[in-house]
């Protein structure tokens, strides 16, 4: 098989785009896929600030290595959320990724104050992974504030998107359908704007880029996500993408442009802000405060009987 | 010794074919960290298809390499079978 762009031997092949590569024009393919796609939405200036959520995982990893590459100014933040083994595993590749690049990252620990996810999961009777989609989101916007950051990145890509949004039609979920744009402006001044660049991406190609790069990433994954749906949707997405490739791509591509402006009219901000942390919130409390308060009214109270 | 004859998927115990010695790929799957050994050499396709896995959610790689589909694994050879799937780790094959 031969590479599309130089006719060398190729060593990808993406049935989506009916094309392979050789490892130098896939690299190239996959960075311009990135520079077009933050042009187009318009996500960032040139050279532009930018806090990056880095798990460890590959798309993270792959989003922070080609953003600092292209210029950007950007600092990773990695929140570690004290699930055992999996997340000391999942900080360490983050520490080591940036240190060998010498890119800034803040970590902020959930052990630091006994609030890993596990244990608010046990407190709470949430599923571990609601409580810590609550615990991130706070995190970030607060990180971004904290820190004056504009624009926060992330590195969900297109298989991603792509199970969200099966998720979301199959429920009619109005309100995430309005929320489901790689580009989300701030509906609050405290609020930073949320930018998905890999959005068009597969994780296949995430996962190449991350290997022929040589990012050593965490392959493992969250011991919590065993049976999450969205692992499902991707499933029923992989089955079809198989026999017609190219069908996750138009999903996505086709939603944003005939589907969300029907539903962007949805989207609501917060009105007011949260009386304990002051960050943007529907009610006097927001979310993730009234989740903490939670933990620590149970842990007080076991405290009491024990 | 006879070289086992390349059949997909085909395994013969050596009780029902005791002149043979067949010939294995190893395909380690990661993240699972499980080596699966299958006889014969075979097209990259083939192993998926063999390992139960659907093509476009692995990547397979031999040494420092990736390997494209049509690609031949000779039986000896080891392969690292990586899954790309993030959210969750994959069913087992």
């Amino acid at each position: 098989m031969k590479c599309k762009r130089c006719q060398g031997k190729a060593e990808v092949q993406l049935r989506a785009h009916n094309a392979a590569f050789c490892r130098a024009c896939f690299v190239l393919h996959f960075e311009r896929q990135v520079e077009r796609t933050i042009a187009k939405h318009r996500m960032l200036p040139p050279g532009g600030r930018v806090l990056i959520a880095v798990s460890g995982g590959k798309d993270s990893l792959a989003l922070w290595h080609v953003l600092a590459a292209q210029g950007y100014e950007t600092t990773g933040l990695h929140l570690s959320l004290g699930i055992g083994d999996y997340s000391a595993h999942s900080r360490a590749k983050t520490e080591a990724f940036a240190r060998s690049r010498s890119l800034p990252l803040i970590v902020e620990d959930l052990n630091d104050d006994d609030l890993g996810i596990p244990t608010v999961a046990a407190f709470t009777n949430r599923r571990p992974c609601a409580a810590c989609g609550t615990i991130k989101r706070h995190t970030f916007d607060a990180a971004a504030l904290r820190h004056d950051f504009p624009v926060v990145a992330t590195g969900h890509n297109l298989d991603d998107e792509a199970a969200r949004l099966l998720g979301n039609v199959l429920h009619w979920q109005r309100e995430y359908l309005a929320k489901q744009h790689p580009v989300l402006a701030p509906t609050h001044p405290k609020f930073a704007t949320k930018i998905r660049p890999l959005y068009r991406l597969g994780e296949f190609e995430t996962a190449v880029y991350a290997f022929f790069q040589r990012i050593d990433y965490v392959v493992d994954e969250c011991p919590n996500s065993v049976g999450a749906s969205q692992l499902d949707y991707k499933a029923v997405l992989n089955e079809i993408e198989e026999r017609m490739p190219g069908t996750k791509q138009t999903f996505v591509r086709e939603y944003l442009r005939v589907g969300h402006p029907a539903f962007a009219v949805a989207r609501d901000g917060p009105a007011g802000e949260c009386t304990v942390c002051g960050m943007p919130s529907f009610g006097t409390t927001c979310s993730y405060c009234s989740l903490i308060r939670e933990v620590r009214a149970k842990r007080e109270r076991k405290r009491a009987i024990a | 010794m006879r070289e086992l004859p390349f059949y997909s998927g085909v395994t013969l115990s050596a009780a029902e074919a005791p002149c043979y010695r067949a010939r294995l790929v190893k395909a380690l799957l990661v993240p699972q960290n499980r080596t699966v050994e299958l006889p014969g050499r075979r097209r990259v396709r083939e192993l998926i298809t063999a390992l139960k896995i659907i093509p476009g959610t692995v990547m397979v790689i031999r040494g420092d390499t990736l390997l494209t589909d049509g690609e031949i694994v000779e039986a000896d050879e080891e392969v690292e079978v990586r899954s790309v799937i993030s959210g969750g780790a994959p069913a087992e094959p």
